[in-house]
């Protein structure tokens, strides 16, 4: 499993959501634009910086939906690796229990 | 931070929209749509990303002010490599299209040759409905072989064909406004965007026209009932805008008459020459029964060379002389720049 989150190219992300509004499978259909933004944006910080369980309770619930099927990575206008930051963002998740 | 309501704001409400259709093609959540002649919708989600605004030519940002502002300042026709004159070689390719088959032929020549992929383009169904499609071969191209004036939102068909894995190089034949759209986009931070789209092939323009030219103006003003589906093409000969029917048929309108007819936005556009495309093609500055080419970038010029080489493609010695309408042409639009400073 590719774990360097560099290869995420986190950099390139414009928080447009896409990658969780078209999950593969339909996990994130009920959310808004702006909550498909705000959950993009509290994986990635989770991913670079690690979980805080008091605050970020939301985000891996949301989190817990994705089965790392990687269709996420095919509609990204930005180049971004949803995948491998969606699997950092699990990954410092576990550590912290 | 940016978002449609912006765009809204600053374009569409002040009638500033070409309709080009960038917004629509690269909004990541597909919220934006054509519908009609008129200005997108928005029907969806917004995430506040900015990337509608981010690649529209028509916008007060900085680099949309650069872009689709910036022809005003260069000389005559904008940065080029090449001029020439030109037409297809293949008599079954002029037969069938438009402009002595030139955008044709270059269609031809870069799919097959594999410099792209595919190519977005704009075809017409019988009635003249004109709508983008990307196209994969030649059969494909030559569906859009005769489609000229008619305003499609061409590049409201980029998303599919950046997202699509069979596709990893796109050419995109556009007026200016589209041309300058995908100049935003070189500059914006879709690089999924940036690394699929390879060949921009302009065409002048002076303006383009809404569909209800057809329904409307041709009963209104030529007193006429035409069936759209007798209509071979539209052409724009010495200041008037011809509709030749499938019986050689041609009926002239005054351009100041079709103007009325153009999409308003067009009155926010100072490029005539497609000036940040790879090459661009126009009647304008060229003798009878060619097409004046201008290639701006090595690649448009490889490609030109290439073609005349293989005897793809058949030239006139340039002139000058002959040429400078074009330039007459462009310097007028660019007055359109009092436009931006009024409006």
């Amino acid at each position: 499993m590719d774990l360097d989150l560099s290869s995420a190219a986190l950099e390139n992300c414009i928080y447009c959501g896409a990658c969780f509004r078209y999950c593969v499978l339909g996990a994130y259909n009920e959310l808004d634009g702006m909550e498909l933004k705000a959950l993009v944006a509290g994986v990635t910080r989770i991913a670079r910086k690690g979980y805080r369980p008091e605050k970020d309770g939301r985000i891996k619930e949301l989190l817990d939906r994705c089965t790392l099927q990687g269709y996420c990575n095919k509609v990204c206008p930005a180049m971004v690796n949803p995948l491998v930051r969606n699997r950092v963002a699990k990954k410092r998740i576990e550590e912290e229990r | 931070m940016t978002d449609y309501t912006d765009l809204k704001r600053e374009v569409w409400d002040r009638d500033r929209c070409s309709g080009c259709g960038a917004c629509a093609g690269s909004c990541p959540l597909e919220a934006l749509h054509f519908r009609g002649d008129d200005n997108p919708l928005f029907d969806g989600l917004c995430s506040k990303c900015g990337v509608c605004y981010s690649v529209c030519p028509r916008t007060d940002s900085e680099t949309s002010v650069g872009v689709s502002r910036a022809p005003e300042n260069s000389d005559n026709i904008g940065p080029y490599i090449g001029r020439y004159f030109a037409r297809s070689s293949d008599f079954q390719i002029i037969k069938r299209a438009q402009g002595f088959g030139v955008v044709t032929s270059v269609l031809k020549y870069v799919l097959e040759e594999g410099v792209v992929d595919a190519a977005i383009v704009v075809t017409a169904d019988i009635f003249m409905n004109t709508r983008p499609m990307i196209a994969r071969n030649f059969a494909d191209v030559r569906k859009s072989a005769k489609v000229k004036y008619i305003w499609a939102p061409v590049l409201s068909k980029l998303r599919e064909a950046v997202l699509d894995e069979s596709i990893d190089s796109i050419a995109v034949v556009g007026v200016p406004c589209a041309i300058q759209a995908l100049e935003m986009i070189s500059r914006s931070k879709l690089k999924l965007y940036q690394k699929k789209l390879k060949l921009r092939i302009g065409l002048f323009c002076w303006e383009i026209f809404r569909h209800i030219l057809i329904s409307e103006m041709i009963h209104k003003e030529l007193q006429l009932d035409i069936d759209p589906r007798r209509i071979w093409m539209f052409d724009i000969r010495k200041r008037k805008l011809v509709v030749e029917l499938m019986d050689s048929t041609e009926y002239h309108i005054p351009l100041e008459t079709a103007s009325r007819y153009a999409r308003k936005g067009c009155n926010y556009c100072v490029d005539f020459t497609s000036e940040w495309s790879d090459l661009s093609v126009g009647n304008a500055g060229a003798p009878k029964d060619f097409l004046s080419v201008v290639t701006r970038t090595e690649l448009g010029d490889g490609i030109i060379k290439d073609m005349i080489e293989k005897g793809l493609l058949v030239t006139d010695s340039f002139d000058e002389s002959v040429f400078s309408l074009a330039e007459r042409v462009n310097k007028k639009k660019k007055e359109r720049i009092r436009n931006f400073k009024s409006g």
